[in-house]
This record gives C-alpha cells, sequence and structure tokens, in this order.
C-alpha cells in the first residue's frame, strides 16, 4: 500500500518530460515522420495551471520526496496529487513507468499517512455512509427500471447481469443511457436481469480517493454478492465500473465482465439489433479515458456507429488513445471545478472543430461532464450516449 | 528584500496565475534529468511569461529588487541562485518556416520535438537531439545541445542564425539574421555588419539574457539514407580513431561510437543477440545521399575506410535498427533504454563528464576512463556503465559516460563523486572542455584553462549585467 508498492518505479522516472512536453513524443526517423504522434496538449492539469509541477513528472519527483525525504504532505501537495485526472496518456506514452500508477500510490500514502483534503473527505464519508457519491438512498437505485420489466437477479436468474454504476442510475439526467440500453437487450432478446436497489458501488470512489481498505472493503463484499448470482457475464454502461472491476483480486470474479458497447457490437454482428439511420447526421466521438487508454475499448463504439446508415462519423484531432480527458476524471471536480470546465470545454471546441452536429460518447461522467460544457459555452453540439443513440434510430 | 511587494509587482505585471511563490512549486522546479534529486535550489518565485514584454517587465523588476532570475525551458533545473524562475514554455509558437531558403523562426519556448515534426512535413530537417519533447528551442540553442547530424552540422549553436533576447537589463535585441527579420528580405543571414554577436549569446547558459526567438537555418531532408555498423576489438583504439578521423574528414553525416556497456543490457536478458566476443567499440555510422547510385557509392568507401582501419562489418546492423521505427533513443520506450534502466537497478541517468577533446587523443581519454572507473568500481557484472561518443566536423569527439545513479544510494555516490573529481583534475589539466559548460556543475578548470577570455567574459557580463542577475555565479 501506499508508495512503499511502487518503490521501484519512483527510481526510472528519467525526467524527460514527454508526459507533457508538446510535440510528438517520438521523433521522425529520417525517412519518415512518425504516423501516429501524441498530441501537443495532452495533460489536461498541466494545460490549465501550465506549471511544471502539475504533471506526471513532476508528481513523481515529489512522491520520491515523500518517500525518501519524509517531504511533509500539505493540502497543497495533496492538490497537487489529486490535481491529476488519472488520464493515463502519460501512462500511454511512458515505457518505464505507469505514472497514473505511481499517482494512486501518492494518494494511498495520503490517506495512511495524513488526510483527504476536507471536500474529499466529505465525498468519501458520503460514498460509505450512502453507498454513492450523491446522498441518494439505495432504494432509487432501481427507479430507472420501474415498467421495463426486467428480471431481478436477487430473486432470479439470468445468464448476464446489466451493471449500471451509481451515475447512470442515480443521476435523473443519465438513467435514459440505462433504459435505452436495457430496451436494446431486450429487443435483442437478451437474457439478462439487473440488482436494482441491491445493486452496490463498484468502489470507484474510495479506490480512486486512495483509500485502499475502503475499496477492498466494497470489493469483497461484491464479489461475495456477484459471485453467487451464478451469471456468464456483467455489462455495465460506466467505464469506471468497468475498469473498478477490473482492478479486483486477479481471478475473484467467476464471470466475464465487458462494457456496454462491445456488447451490443456483438448482437449487430449477430444481426439480433438493426441499426435505423440518423440521415444526415454528423457525428463525432469522445474516447473515455477509462473505456479506451485504461482498457484498450476503442473499436466498438465506433463500429456501432458506423452501421448506423445515413450518418457521417468524423474523428477529432485527439482521438483513440491519445484522447484528451473530458476533465473530470480522478474525482478531481471536488477540488478543482475550475479546472475541469477549462479542459471540458476545450474537448467541446475540438468537437465543434469536427462540424459533427453530435458528440457521442460510452461513459456517464463524461456524458454529464461534456453536456454542462457544451451548454455552459453555448455550443449547439449535442451531446448523446452510443447506446441512446443508436436505440433512437431504430424503429 | 520585502517579498510581498515584490510578489504584487510581479502578479500587477504577469497576472496571479502566472505567478507562484507555493512551497510545492517553488520545490518542484528544482529537478531536472541527469541531475535529479542531487543539485538543489529553490527559487523565490516561478514565473510564466506569456509575451516578450512579460520577460522585460521580469528583468526590469529584478534589477529593482536586485533579485537573481534563471531562465528554463520544461526541463531546467533551479539555476545557481535563488530568486525568480523564468519558466518560458509559454512563449511557444513556430512563427516562420521559409521551405525556399530553409530557415525557420521558432519562440524560445518551442518544444524542439514539435518543431522537427512540423519542418519534417515541409521537407525540411534539423539536427535532433533524440530526448524527448519538453526540450526547448532556446535551450538548445543556449546550451550546447547535440544531435544526430553533428559530425556534418556541429552543434545546433552552430545552425542558430539569430536571435532575439531580453537583456538583464530588460532591453530587447536582435541579433544575427533577426537583426533583419523586419526588412524585405526578412531574416536571412548570421553574418551581417558588425562582430558575430549570435555567439555571444549561444552557449552563454543564460549568462547574457533570456532567448524568445531563435532563428535556424535548415537542411533538406536527403532523399537516401544509409546505415552501418562497425566494430572494432580493445586493443584498437588508435585503429578506430584513425577510421573516425577519416570518415569526419569525409563529412558523413553522424558518427556515434559506443562501447560494449552500450549492449550489455540488450545481451543479458537476450533481447540482443550476443556480439562477437572481440566487438568492444561499436562504430554506427549514418551518410546520405542524393541518389541511390551517390549512396552505393558512399557505402562502398564507408566500408573501405572501416576495413582499411581493422574495423569489422557487425552482422546485426544495430545502427539500422535505431533509426527504424520508432527510433532508438527517445527515451519514452525503446527497448534498450528500457531494459539497461532496468537492468542498472539503480536509477536516473547521470551523464558524469561530458567532455570535449581532439579526435586524435581518443585512445588516451579512454584509456584514463576506463582506469578510473575500475579504480572506484563503476564498471563490472552488475553495473550498467556506459561509454557513449561522438564526432564532430572539427576533428573533436565528445564522450560521455553514463552512470546510473541512485541519489540516495550513498555508497554508490559517494564512488562516482570520487570518480568525478580525480576525472576532473586530470583531464581538466589536459585540456578538455565540458559541455554542460558552467562551475560549479563543471570544474573550475572550465575557466583555468582560458584566463584572458574569462577575463573578457567577465568584463562584457559586467557591462550587460551590471547588478549580475543573470544566472549570477555561472561567470563569476
Amino acid at each position: 500500500m501506499g508508495l512503499e508498492r511502487i518503490e521501484k518505479s519512483l527510481k526510472f522516472c528519467w525526467l524527460c518530460g514527454s508526459c507533457f512536453g508538446r510535440g510528438p513524443t517520438e521523433p521522425h526517423n529520417w525517412r519518415e515522420i512518425n504516423p501516429d504522434p501524441s498530441p501537443n496538449e495532452r495533460c489536461p492539469s498541466y494545460e490549465y495551471f501550465k506549471f511544471r509541477t502539475y504533471t506526471a513528472m513532476d508528481r513523481n519527483s515529489l512522491s520520491t520526496l515523500i518517500y525518501r525525504e519524509g517531504y511533509p504532505i500539505t493540502d497543497e501537495l495533496k492538490e497537487v496529487i489529486y490535481s491529476c485526472v488519472m488520464c493515463g496518456v502519460c501512462t500511454e506514452i511512458c515505457g518505464l513507468v505507469d505514472p497514473v500508477d505511481i499517482n494512486l500510490a501518492a494518494r494511498e500514502e495520503v490517506v495512511e499517512k495524513s488526510t483527504l483534503l476536507p471536500t474529499h473527505e466529505r465525498l468519501l464519508a458520503t460514498h460509505i455512509k450512502s453507498g454513492n457519491p450523491y446522498s441518494r438512498g439505495s432504494a432509487n437505485r432501481g427507479k430507472w427500471a420501474e415498467g421495463l420489466q426486467i428480471k431481478d437477479l436477487t430473486k432470479d436468474r439470468a445468464e448476464n447481469l446489466f451493471f449500471v454504476g451509481c451515475t447512470t442510475a442515480l443521476r435523473p439526467a443519465m438513467r435514459k443511457v440505462a433504459v435505452k440500453s436495457a430496451k436494446l437487450f431486450q429487443k435483442a432478446g437478451v437474457d439478462f436481469g439487473i440488482l436494482g436497489a441491491e445493486e452496490k458501488c463498484c468502489g470507484y470512489i474510495p479506490r480512486t480517493l486512495g483509500d485502499r481498505s475502503s475499496f477492498e472493503k466494497a470489493a469483497a463484499e461484491n464479489i461475495e454478492v456477484l459471485n453467487g448470482l451464478n451469471i456468464k457475464r456483467l455489462i455495465t454502461c460506466c467505464p469506471g465500473c468497468l475498469l473498478t472491476f477490473k482492478s479486483y483480486p486477479k481471478g475473484s470474479l467467476n464471470f466475464e465482465v465487458m462494457h456496454s458497447v462491445q456488447f451490443i457490437e456483438q448482437l449487430i454482428i449477430e444481426g439480433k439489433i438493426q441499426p435505423g439511420r440518423a440521415d444526415g447526421t454528423k457525428v463525432t466521438y469522445h474516447d473515455p479515458c477509462d473505456l479506451g487508454r485504461a482498457c484498450r475499448i476503442f473499436e466498438p463504439p465506433r463500429k456501432i456507429l458506423n452501421a448506423i446508415q445515413g450518418s457521417e462519423f468524423i474523428e477529432m484531432e485527439r482521438h483513440g488513445r491519445w484522447s484528451y480527458c473530458c476533465g473530470s476524471g480522478g474525482c478531481v471536480e471536488h477540488i478543482l471545478p475550475e479546472m475541469v470546465d477549462f479542459n471540458s470545454e476545450s474537448r467541446i471546441r475540438e468537437a465543434e472543430a469536427t462540424g459533427a452536429g453530435v458528440l457521442i460518447t460510452a461513459c456517464p461522467q463524461c456524458h454529464m461532464t461534456l453536456l454542462k460544457a457544451s451548454r455552459r459555452i453555448g455550443s449547439e453540439i449535442e451531446v448523446e450516449d452510443v447506446s441512446v443513440f443508436l436505440f433512437d434510430t431504430m424503429d | 528584500m520585502d517579498k510581498e511587494k515584490l510578489k504584487k509587482r510581479l502578479v500587477d505585471v504577469l497576472g496571479p496565475r502566472n505567478v507562484s511563490d507555493k512551497e510545492v512549486v517553488r520545490e518542484s522546479y528544482q529537478y531536472m534529468p541527469f541531475f535529479g534529486t542531487t543539485w538543489r535550489m529553490k527559487n523565490l518565485f516561478i514565473t510564466l511569461p506569456e509575451t516578450v514584454e512579460h520577460v522585460c517587465e521580469i528583468m526590469k523588476i529584478a534589477n529593482e529588487f536586485g533579485i537573481p532570475v534563471s531562465p528554463r525551458g520544461s526541463l531546467g533545473f533551479g539555476g545557481f541562485a535563488k530568486g525568480i524562475l523564468v519558466d518560458m514554455t509559454r512563449l511557444n509558437k513556430i512563427l516562420k518556416i521559409d521551405e525556399a531558403n530553409s530557415k525557420v523562426i521558432a519562440e524560445g519556448g518551442c518544444s524542439f520535438f514539435h518543431l522537427a515534426h512540423e519542418l519534417f512535413k515541409k521537407g525540411l530537417i534539423l539536427p535532433t537531439s533524440e530526448f524527448g519533447p519538453a526540450v526547448t528551442v532556446a535551450a538548445t540553442a543556449q546550451n550546447p545541445a547535440v544531435s544526430f547530424g553533428k559530425t556534418r552540422y556541429g552543434r545546433n549553436s552552430e545552425l542558430v542564425e539569430g536571435l532575439e533576447v531580453v537583456l538583464p537589463t530588460g532591453e530587447v535585441v536582435s541579433v544575427g539574421s533577426m537583426a533583419y527579420d523586419h526588412t524585405s528580405f526578412g531574416a536571412y543571414s548570421r553574418f551581417i555588419t558588425g562582430p558575430d554577436l549570435v555567439g555571444l549569446f549561444t552557449q552563454s547558459g543564460g549568462a547574457f539574457g533570456i532567448i524568445t526567438k531563435v532563428a535556424y537555418r535548415c537542411i533538406k531532408s536527403p532523399e537516401n539514407w544509409g546505415f552501418y555498423t562497425y566494430y572494432w576489438p580493445r586493443e584498437q583504439g588508435p585503429e578506430l580513431t584513425e577510421a573516425m578521423g577519416a570518415l569526419a574528414a569525409r563529412e558523413i553525416f553522424d558518427i556515434h561510437l559506443n562501447d560494449r556497456g552500450k549492449t550489455k543490457a540488450l545481451e543479458q536478458s537476450g533481447l540482443m543477440p550476443k556480439l562477437p566476443d572481440d566487438c568492444w567499440f561499436t562504430l554506427y555510422l549514418m551518410v546520405t545521399a542524393e541518389s541511390a547510385e551517390e549512396l552505393k557509392a558512399k557505402e562502398t568507401w564507408v566500408k573501405d575506410l572501416c576495413e582499411k582501419s581493422g574495423g569489422k562489418s557487425l552482422e546485426h546492423n544495430i545502427c539500422k535498427d535505431h533509426w527504424e521505427w520508432p527510433t532508438f533513443f527517445h527515451t519514452t520506450g525503446h527497448p534498450i533504454m528500457i531494459e539497461t534502466y532496468k537492468k542498472s537497478g539503480q536509477g536516473f541517468l547521470q551523464i558524469a563528464d561530458s567532455i570535449y577533446y581532439p579526435l586524435s587523443r581518443f585512445p588516451e581519454v579512454y584509456a584514463i576512463t576506463e582506469e578510473l572507473c575500475r579504480k572506484y568500481g563503476l564498471v563490472g557484472e552488475d553495473t550498467q556503465t556506459i561509454l557513449d561518443a561522438f564526432v564532430f566536423n572539427d576533428s573533436v569527439i565528445c564522450s560521455q559516460l553514463w552512470l546510473f545513479l541512485d541519489p540516495y544510494n550513498k555508497e554508490w555516490r559517494k564512488r562516482t563523486a570520487k570518480f568525478h573529481f580525480e576525472f576532473c583534475d586530470i583531464l581538466g589539466r589536459l585540456g578538455v572542455t565540458w559541455q554542460n559548460m558552467y562551475p560549479p556543475v563543471v570544474p573550475d578548470w572550465a575557466w583555468k584553462n582560458q584566463e584572458s577570455a574569462h577575463q573578457l567574459i567577465i568584463k562584457l557580463k559586467k557591462l550587460i549585467d551590471p547588478n549580475n542577475i543573470m544566472m549570477p555565479g555561472n561567470i563569476y
């Protein structure tokens, strides 16, 4: 736990600055230009603050100082550590260390040796008390499914569990993602069920904040309950949940875990879903960090969008492995809301530059963040989830 | 000094978001590659100017308060004295690419990789140090940055044709080609009427001002490239030197030299086939040509020159591998760098004493290096010490010793410090110069060996920087 578990990594940061520097991380090789250059603007916290203190490189140095020299963990230092949105661009670039994991270890060190910043303390307390970050009662988790006649896996059996996650279940604006995903599964004749009010948080919040023991407790509870369902597959529409489940102890879950875009893509291939038409609609796609870089799921949403006839798909400049964070990863919105605004607005402008009328994503957190940014700057670009967009094209 | 008053002055000019006196920001700006956490200088303020005018105002304020100024790109360390650190990375645009005349002008804080990338799209290149994207254009002009292409084109600063500089007094001056940038013909030549003032600022380490714009002369990207690897046994140092001299005289594009330490980690881990037993020195040679016929002819004379001096062609053409995609020397992911790093078990790459000396004296310097490394236990089965060397167009060679250093390993630090002291003393007396340039980072020999010139530099420094605010301690 803490920096001790990544002690070796701390030695290997070369302080080369590739994690935030401008220009491609690999230069031309005299005959050809880099065919897949990293974007110029790549690190959200650096782009906002512009001081290199807020980069993976300097966080690595500071982590070394904490571990080796007992550098004091002040509130200023905590702000630096928790200003990382954990988007993983630095990890994508760096072949020597995993800066996101180093940052996570630094957070664990903060929790172990000090206290969280006040708003993070409140977030964690809310999570522990309510089982979600929104202070909503757990009874509300199943409300989205009312009237849909979906199997309740606390009483029934099914091959697949549709795990919705806190944000999709409890934020009213996101419930349509759960509703329309479920309706897609029903149209395709999928045998699935939900846990409804009994669904428990995957543990994303404590894990991200660095509270390892609360995370392990949440994971242990879920492992017991979910393994007891005898499902073949857990399908989630939240990349944060997907990544968190993948970070449970290896081999602890007795079923496959996947994101709904992967499942839906498969249903289309099998002919169980027939995408409709969206004539004249130009769309672009925002790769959520936790889905794309962290879980390497880039193609399924694109295949889904390209299967919708009549629509035109245009990539943003920073897409795929180089997608730019929506701005709100790493629980940063609770301490640096202005930074979230800055980066999310940048992303909306990037989407606008494609000429697209709709910005599609596959993450409820990205969705809410980008939607707010779009409204804030008066953009005409709509923001929509891939499953909702697909469903709305169908009869 | 009234720090609050100083802060207010800086904030009034730069805005609150571009000035920081936060302890954690000041702490983190101390560290850089090659020094890691071994060199510490915590400045009082970190500033982010967005315009040349901001830089001018910082200088004026620094003079008013009598406080040192240290300019930095993305990676620089904290300087030699505590004061105002000026992070130049917000001045980062490419201003002009003149394809017809193969010139470029960029702001000082522009990423060199970004510049190289954009130039390449237009069929132009600059010898590009493949260290990382954070290195800035001003840093490569101001410090003796060296890149592939050095054998023919020299140090990066030799390709600098003009500069815009903010002097320590806050005045802006344009020298060399940049003095003519306002004219119809634009910035086209370093050598205008009067002394070559560009030379005052290149390799100045920031002592004479802050570079805000750089004009480079570029090279048209050659059509044809050849990569060759030859090797020599340990005892044929003189023969190797003869070959390097002959190749450099033919203006080969690049000559890079390593000893067996470079590939040790890869051989140990099986990522590279074992090299021949008699392979000690490996020479990596790059040539360019305008046609396939020319390339073939050059390949022939490279072969002849090397073999005449006892060199053998290495079956595994490492040089070619290095420059296939992805290129070797970038820090972020090439197998050689990763494996060497991990095998070292130590930590950051400390380049101990990057020194220049006559090419003809290579065997002598190598023997001294080897002897001292053995004396202080820096070479052995469990070490990854590497000799890295490169040949220039003026019959000079630069050699570096790569030591992998854990700054918290006291025993290793003590040994490397003792090595460093003795190495510098021996070679300083012989007359080497240092790539890192300035005491106290390098020994006093850097100035002792050029007393009259040093006195002149001090006079110029006092004239241009009467309050000695710019990087105090490096000139005097």
